[in-house]
């Protein structure tokens, strides 16, 4: 996927990169409020990911011009300003997502996969992972001929590992992605333990190799 | 006490004051002049009688062409002249009465005579009344006429002071719009309007600069955590790690997440203070309770803790649903917190107040110190403090009650909505 990022802090952007790259994306980058500008009037990306507070300008007109534009491109806002003002007018410009900075290199990935996911009109919508088989729409599980049958939280617990596949992925980015960043994290540890145990089960039970690995005292891994 | 009520009753004090001062002046001062006058006449009479006597010799006959109360006895012993107030009663009446007389002695052809004249000084104290009573009526009219114009001119005179004071009442510091009076005639109101103006343009801008710093004093801050937090997940893909260093990148992830979001409370807690937040309109918390409820209660089952809810449907409370959002989460999370092991949480909504209460262990903390920043218990240290701390901001922003008790091992937190 060809995507634009649109950061002017050069070590975080520089991080965002390599991640990118490694989930082996095409990807470029721009510092600046003109030479955004630039980027999105002459070429297409699949997703922008554009910061509020940039030298010269505010993300939030590059937001403005890409819908002028008419264009199809996704766009994820990532801004250190989680002033909900600024949230809600960048979501009402019609950006995709809105990510509050610092985040889990893994969460910006799930909200990318997902907002990508959604802009492939008429594409396969399905998505393997090994004998996995995940209808994202209709929020199905199927392993081989078997549909598997999740609650809500298992069903997002199982999307954030596979949209982060052979990644280490920390307990606390997921419990923040499944209940959010207000829940107090030790109690979430726990029920966390219990929900990946459940997913786990319900997986090999039906036949399905156990992907998911543990990495001791940090976290998992969704690997084959 | 208004302004106008007061200036009235001083107003009217000092009318009251210059009545009765004046009314008493001008009565001792009339009274004087007519005792005066009285006397006066007496000596005016006396003169008549000795001019008589020199230019007749004896004296006259017709009293009363000279006096109304004249008479002459004649002396044997020269008597001096006298001047005296006397009382007589008049039997008709029956009514004592005020008399001055004056009796002097005079020569005349027909031997030494003591001629005696007396004026009925209440005739005189009479007139005094009279005079003092019109005089009474008039001040008095006087007053209520300059009462009432004094009233209602004020009235109007002051009329651009209270629109002024009207528009100032609807100052909001976050708004965009900067304060326009209207226009007034009067010098003193002009130049109180325009101070208004320019102090309100000042405070405005003061505080439009200060969100901007702290805004971008955050963002400054959140940049870099968000520069650690990404290079070290990065770090944790490494293929080569040792156990020992993973567990220490995912130590230090913890302290950036942690650091961050005492950053973020820190700045919520300013911009409530700024008051950023304003209710606009009245939301339905009885269903953000239920919806909140619901998202934890997995978590609260899993937990091992009996929830028990009495909410009332559809209770509207105006509050800015961001912070209905942050004041539920700081509360339950509180509850389930530091709820003890297979505890109880009873949350309870009426349209007066919503009441969360929890089992556990007691407060290490004086009560009053809890609502205070960076007061937390002891054995507790995951937390920054800082959520009881916004929970006391936002209800003294929303002018909620909030009280805090612990018996018999439960934890009782209380807000109240209505504390008028």
């Amino acid at each position: 996927m060809k995507i634009l990022l649109i950061e002017d802090e050069v070590s975080l952007a520089a991080a965002i990169l390599t991640f990118l790259k490694s989930e082996s994306h095409v990807c470029e980058w721009v510092s600046d409020f003109p030479s955004a500008q630039e980027k999105i009037s002459l070429y297409n990306y699949d997703c922008v990911l554009v910061d509020i507070m940039l030298p010269k300008g505010s993300g939030l007109q590059l937001v403005e011009q890409l819908k002028t534009q008419g264009s199809e491109t996704g766009i994820i806002i990532i801004s250190a300003k989680n002033a909900l003002d600024d949230k809600v007018k960048g979501l009402d410009l019609g950006a995709d997502d809105y990510l509050a900075k610092p985040f889990h290199l893994s969460e910006l990935n799930a909200r990318l996969k997902s907002v990508l996911r959604r802009r492939q009109f008429g594409g396969n919508r399905e998505i393997h992972f090994g004998e996995l088989k995940i209808l994202p729409d209709s929020k199905e599980v199927w392993v081989g001929e078997h549909s598997i049958v999740m609650t809500r939280k298992e069903y997002d617990l199982l999307m954030y590992l596979i949209a982060n596949p052979n990644r280490v992925l920390t307990k606390t980015a997921i419990s923040e992605h499944l209940y959010g960043d207000q829940i107090d994290q030790t109690d979430s540890f726990d029920f966390l333990y219990s929900q990946v145990k459940n997913v786990r089960k319900k997986l090999t039970e039906n036949g399905c190799p156990d992907y998911i690995q543990t990495v001791y005292g940090v976290g998992y891994k969704f690997t084959k | 006490m208004t302004l106008l009520s007061k200036a009235t009753w001083l107003f009217f004090a000092a009318c009251l004051i210059a009545l009765i001062v004046s009314g008493i002046g001008g009565y001792v001062f009339l009274q004087k002049i007519m005792d005066e006058e009285a006397t006066e006449q007496l000596a005016h009479e006396h003169q008549q009688v000795i001019n008589f006597v020199e230019q007749t010799g004896v004296l006259p006959e017709r009293w009363f062409s000279i006096s109304d109360s004249l008479w002459a006895i004649p002396m044997q012993t020269v008597v001096p002249i006298q001047l005296f107030d006397t009382t007589l009663t008049n039997r008709a009446e029956n009514e004592s009465l005020m008399y001055r007389q004056l009796s002097f002695g005079i020569d005349t052809q027909l031997g030494y005579y003591q001629v005696n004249i007396r004026k009925a000084l209440y005739k005189v104290h009479d007139l005094t009344k009279a005079l003092l009573l019109a005089f009474s009526v008039l001040i008095l009219l006087l007053v209520g006429i300059l009462f009432w114009v004094n009233y209602s001119l004020s009235r109007n005179l002051w009329q651009p002071f209270y629109q002024t004071l009207a528009k100032l009442k609807t100052f909001k510091i976050s708004e965009d719009e900067a304060l326009h009076f209207a226009p007034t005639e009067i010098v003193e109101f002009k130049t109180l309007q325009t101070t208004l103006e320019q102090l309100t343009q000042k405070v405005r801008q003061d505080y439009i600069s200060l969100k901007t710093f702290t805004e971008n004093a955050s963002h400054e801050l959140q940049t870099p955590l968000a520069v650690i937090g990404a290079n070290l997940e990065q770090l944790l893909q490494a293929a080569n790690l040792t156990q020992t260093q993973v567990e220490q990148i995912d130590s230090l992830l913890d302290v950036v997440r942690r650091i961050s979001k005492m950053n973020q409370a820190l700045l919520l807690l300013t911009k409530i203070e700024n008051r950023q937040y304003e209710a606009h309109e009245s939301i339905d918390f009885s269903e953000l309770v239920e919806d909140k409820l619901n998202l934890w209660e997995a978590l609260i089952q899993h937990k091992g803790i009996k929830l028990t809810t009495h909410i009332t449907p559809h209770v509207h409370i105006p509050i800015n649903p961001f912070l209905a959002d942050v004041l539920l989460n700081n509360l339950l999370n509180n509850a389930i917190k530091h709820n003890s092991k297979t505890g109880k949480i009873e949350v309870e909504l009426t349209s007066q107040a919503f009441t969360v209460r929890n089992t556990g262990a007691p407060p290490t903390l004086p009560i009053e110190q809890l609502w205070e920043r960076f007061s937390k218990d002891s054995i507790r240290n995951d937390s920054a403090g800082l959520g009881l701390a916004l929970v006391k901001q936002i209800c003294e922003t929303n002018l909620f009650g909030y009280t805090y008790t612990f018996n018999d091992g439960w934890h009782t937190l209380k807000i109240v909505f209505n504390i008028y």
